[in-house]
């Protein structure tokens, strides 16, 4: 859930930015409904406590991959969206590390013990001291202070950037920002070149 | 309803989807 922070970061700090929420009510995304069936998918491989269903290990892993194919879809009908292709690339090497290591999100133990836990199979996620592209794997940890947080991998570190990045162009502040940016002149300067070079 | 209200909820229902892709796309809804 520590991953929605980012989201909500953006959407406080966009009016101070010079955005405008009210741009929110114009936004659209496609798939939305493949987002929330792989929010059920993962419901079901990962049941809070007060759901009925407990499905098998090798279930869970089958239908948070479905999930993860589901993602996938989603985040490609919305690519040109900000923020997106961040996401894209972190659920990419997130999904690396899961299929590279047999269904499960490795945990570097140096990582799980700085968090706070000791396990061999907690849900999705494993601890492996030498896993297989060791670099995507969940190798550190989370500050305490941050409620729900627990350890993190370089893939939900690029899903933090892209959920940050979002709200920010939801809402115009990045647009703005461009405006204000020296490159964002270039396109009247090559028109200028070539309406010379015509000439 | 009118449209500005279809149009509001509309969007929430966007944003939740995203905020379900952000939850989803790091290692799972259960752990993260």
């Amino acid at each position: 859930m520590v991953l929605v922070y980012p989201l909500v970061v953006g959407l406080l700090v966009a009016p101070l930015l010079g955005g405008d929420l009210r741009k929110l009510a114009q936004l659209r995304l496609r798939g939305v409904s493949l987002l929330y069936l792989a929010l059920g998918l993962q419901l079901v491989a990962f049941p809070v406590g007060a759901l009925p269903v407990r499905v098998g290990d090798s279930t869970a892993v089958v239908l948070w991959l479905l999930s993860y194919g589901l993602l996938a879809v989603a985040t490609v009908l919305n690519i040109r969206r900000a923020g997106l292709p961040l996401i894209a690339a972190g659920v990419a090497a997130n999904v690396a590390a899961v299929v590279a290591n047999g269904g499960h999100m490795p945990v570097l133990p140096e990582a799980m013990h700085a968090a706070g836990y000791a396990y061999g199979v907690h849900f999705n996620s494993a601890a492996l001291a030498s896993p297989h592209f060791a670099w995507l794997v969940d190798r550190w940890a989370a500050p305490r202070w941050l409620p729900g947080a627990n350890v993190f991998s370089l893939g939900d570190v690029l899903i933090a950037l892209g959920g940050l990045l979002f709200p920010l162009g939801a809402t115009g502040v990045l647009r703005r920002l461009r405006l204000r940016l020296p490159g964002s002149t270039r396109q009247p300067v090559l028109q200028i070149l070539e309406a010379k070079r015509e000439a | 309803m009118v449209r500005w209200q279809i149009r509001y909820i509309r969007a929430m229902i966007a944003l939740g989807g995203f905020a379900a892709l952000l939850v989803d796309a790091g290692a799972g809804l259960r752990w993260k």
